[in-house]
C-alpha cells in the first residue's frame, strides 16, 4: 500500500522529533499549491564538512512506490544505527559496522516526496492515477502541470522525444516557463547549492535500470569541446547539432560503470532482480534534457567553482507487459522497495571515502592532491581501477579498525598528512625510509588487527609495494602499483 | 449534460497502454523522436506509451502502427492501495516505540583528537 502525503510528512516529523540527535527536518520552498515539502538530514557522530548523499524521490507523481521506499530506509538506518545492528533486504546484506560507517562519516539527505501535489492528486477523490508532473495552473492554457524533472537548469527547453515546450502535449512533459519555475525541481537546486553534495540519486520507476549521465546526448569520452555549454539552448528546438555527443572525462565514466554495476549487483542479490546499467540517453534513445540528475552532475562543468557531485538516476520495478498500471502502482510493491532500499544503500556505501573523512571531515583539511593522484595514475589503467576497487572493498573494516582506536586514528592522521603533501609534489617528492617505515609500521598494526585472514593477505601486498618505495616519487610507487594486479578479494 | 456525452467524455479521457512501431514511417530513422505522445520506459527498448484517444487517431492517420494493450478510465488510484491511517499510525507506533526505547550510541568516532 502506499502512503498519502500526510502520512509521508508525520513519518518525517516522527523521526526528527523521536532521534532529533540523528534526524533533522528542513522546510524546503512549498509547492505550488502551497504544500510544505521537507528534507530530512541524517548525521551521527557530528563534525562538519562531511561527505554528502542526496536521495529524492516522487518528483513524477504516478510513480508511487518511491517516496514510501525512502521514508522506510530512513527509518530502516536509524533503527540499526541505535541498535548497532546490520541490514538485510532478502540476501543483501550490511553489517553492523557498515551502518556506523554510512551513518557517522558523511550526511544523508532524504527527500522523500519532491512533488507531493502531483501524489496528492494520483490519489484524491477526482484525481488520475496517471498523472506524472506537478499542478501548476499554466496560464492562458486549459492544461495543468509542469515535468519537474525537465524543469532543471541543464539544456532547458531542447526538445525530444521525451521533452516538450507545448503545455498541452500528449508528452506531459512541459518543461516550464523558466528553469527552475517549479519549486519542486527548485528544491533540488537549492539544497545543492546550500549543502555539500557528492552523490546524488533521482528514483523514478519502472523498467529496472540504473542510470548515469548524459540525457541530453550520447557520451563520449574523447572530445572534450564542443561541450553543452557551447550548445543552443531555450528556443524549444531539437539539440543542435543532431549529431553532438557529450564529453565525459574517461575516469568519470569509469567510477559511473563500477558503481553502477555495484548497485545492480546489490539489488540482484535481494531477489535476483536484474536491473541494467545505461545512460540517460539509451532509455528513449533520443535526447531527454532538464533533468535533475544532468543537471546535478553538470553543475561542476557549467561553473568550476562548484563541487563535483556524481549523480544517477533509477528506474525501480519491473515492466510488467501489457499493463502500464500496474508497473507504476504494483498491488505489492514490498519486493520492489527491498530492491530499491539495497541499491541506495549501495549508492551510499559508494560514497564512503575514508581518506576524505580522516583529511576533511577530521582533519579540516584537503586530500584534493590524493584524489588527483588517483585520478591521473590510477584510473587511468585497467590494473590502477582494480586496486581502488581494492580500496574501496576494504576500507569500511579498516575504518572501524582505526576510527575505535585513539592512537591509531592519531597515526592515520599524521600519515595522511604526509602523503597529501608528497602526493601535492607527486612527481618530485620522494618518499623517504621514515615515510616507509611509518607507513609499514601503521599497516602491520592494521594487519594484527583484522579478523579475516583474506584481509591480513591483502595488507600484505600492499606492504610488500611500500616496502619498495624508499627514494622514489608518490607517482612512481603508484604506476609501479598499476603493473601488477592486486591480490584477490571478497 | 445530453445523453450520451458522459460517456463520451468518459472515452476521450481514457488511457491506452499501447506500443508504437514504424508502420509506413520505417524510412525514417528518428521516427520515434516527435510522437508526442507519453512515453514510458521500455526494458527492450520498444516504443512504449500511454495514449489519448486522440493520439490514436492521430498516430493512425500519420501511419504508424499502434498495438494497443489495455484501457484505463481516468481515475484516481484505486483506494484499496492507500494506506489506511489506521494501518500508518500503527506501523509508525511501532517504528517510534523502538526508537524511543534505545539510547542514541555513542559514536564509533572520536571528534575530539
Amino acid at each position: 500500500m502506499y502512503r498519502t502525503i500526510a502520512q509521508l510528512d508525520a513519518a518525517i516529523d516522527s523521526l526528527a522529533t523521536t532521534k532529533p540527535d540523528l534526524c533533522t527536518k528542513f522546510a524546503l520552498q512549498n509547492s505550488f499549491e502551497g504544500r510544505p515539502i521537507f528534507a530530512l538530514r541524517l548525521r551521527a557522530g557530528g563534525g562538519t564538512d562531511r561527505r554528502g548523499v542526496l536521495m529524492v524521490g516522487g518528483m513524477h507523481a504516478r510513480e508511487l512506490m518511491n517516496p514510501d521506499a525512502i521514508i522506510e530506509l530512513a527509518f530502516d538506518l536509524v533503527q540499526a544505527y541505535t541498535s548497532h545492528a546490520g541490514l538485510a533486504y532478502g540476501g543483501a546484506t550490511w553489517t553492523p559496522d557498515d551502518v556506523r560507517i554510512l551513518m557517522e562519516t558523511q550526511d544523508i539527505w532524504l527527500l522523500p516526496c519532491a512533488n507531493p501535489d502531483g501524489r496528492n492528486h494520483v490519489m484524491k477523490p477526482g484525481g488520475v492515477w496517471f498523472w506524472r508532473m506537478n499542478r501548476r495552473d499554466n496560464p492562458n492554457t486549459p492544461c495543468d502541470g509542469v515535468d519537474v524533472n525537465r524543469n532543471c537548469d541543464f539544456m532547458w527547453r531542447v526538445i525530444g522525444p521525451t521533452t516538450s515546450c507545448d503545455p498541452c502535449s500528449s508528452l506531459q512533459t512541459f518543461v516550464g516557463s523558466l528553469p527552475f519555475s517549479e519549486s519542486e525541481a527548485n528544491n533540488i537546486h537549492l539544497l545543492c547549492d546550500t549543502q555539500r553534495i557528492d552523490l546524488f540519486v533521482d528514483v523514478h520507476s519502472f523498467s529496472g535500470f540504473v542510470l548515469y549521465p548524459w540525457g541530453h546526448a550520447p557520451t563520449q569520452t574523447t572530445q572534450p569541446l564542443p561541450n553543452f555549454t557551447d550548445l543552443l539552448m531555450g528556443f524549444c528546438r531539437p539539440l543542435d547539432p543532431p549529431s553532438h555527443q557529450e564529453f565525459m572525462p574517461p575516469a568519470d565514466l569509469s567510477e559511473y560503470q563500477t558503481v553502477s554495476n555495484r548497485i545492480k549487483n546489490a539489488i540482484a542479490a535481494v531477489q535476483g532482480s536484474n536491473y541494467v546499467v545505461k545512460t540517460i540517453y539509451q532509455v528513449y534513445n533520443g535526447t531527454t534534457t532538464g533533468t535533475s540528475t544532468d543537471y546535478v552532475y553538470s553543475r561542476h562543468i557549467a561553473n568550476p567553482a562548484l563541487r563535483k557531485t556524481f549523480a544517477y538516476s533509477f528506474e525501480t520495478g519491473p515492466e510488467i507487459p501489457g499493463d502500464i498500471q500496474h508497473s507504476f502502482q504494483p498491488v505489492d510493491p514490498e519486493p520492489i522497495k527491498n530492491d530499491t532500499k539495497a541499491g541506495l544503500i549501495a549508492l551510499m556505501h559508494q560514497s564512503i571515502c575514508v581518506f576524505s573523512f580522516l583529511g576533511e571531515t577530521l582533519q579540516s583539511g584537503s586530500v584534493d592532491s590524493i584524489r588527483a593522484a588517483r585520478d591521473e595514475v590510477l584510473l587511468t589503467s585497467e590494473n590502477g581501477r582494480a586496486w581502488v576497487d581494492l580500496v574501496n572493498d576494504i576500507q569500511i573494516e579498516l575504518a572501524v579498525i582505526v576510527l575505535s582506536d585513539k592512537a591509531l586514528t592519531e597515526r592515520a592522521l599524521t600519515l595522511m598528512s604526509r602523503v597529501q603533501e608528497l602526493a601535492a609534489n607527486k612527481d618530485r617528492a620522494t618518499v623517504t625510509a621514515d615515510d616507509v617505515r611509518d607507513g609499514v609500521d601503521f599497516l602491520e598494526s592494521l594487519r594484527s588487527r583484522v579478523k579475516r585472514v583474506e584481509l591480513g593477505d591483502a595488507i600484505s601486498v600492499v606492504i610488500e609495494h611500500l616496502q619498495k618505495g624508499d627514494g622514489q616519487t608518490v607517482e612512481a610507487i603508484l604506476k609501479n602499483l598499476t603493473q601488477s594486479t592486486p591480490p584477490r578479494y571478497k | 449534460m445530453e445523453e450520451g456525452q458522459g460517456g463520451n467524455d468518459a472515452l476521450l479521457a481514457t488511457r491506452f497502454d499501447a506500443t508504437i512501431h514504424p508502420g509506413s514511417n520505417s524510412d525514417k530513422k528518428d521516427w520515434a523522436d516527435a510522437l508526442d505522445v507519453d512515453r514510458v520506459p521500455a526494458r527492450d527498448g520498444e516504443v512504449r506509451a500511454l495514449l489519448t484517444l486522440q493520439d490514436l487517431v492521430r498516430l493512425l492517420e500519420q501511419g504508424f502502427e499502434v498495438r494497443l494493450f489495455r484501457a484505463y478510465g481516468a481515475e484516481p488510484l484505486n483506494p484499496a492501495l492507500i494506506m489506511p491511517d489506521e494501518v500508518f499510525k500503527n506501523w509508525l507506533d511501532d517504528q517510534v516505540n523502538t526508537l524511543k526505547a534505545k539510547p542514541d550510541p555513542k559514536p564509533l568516532i572520536d571528534r575530539d583528537l
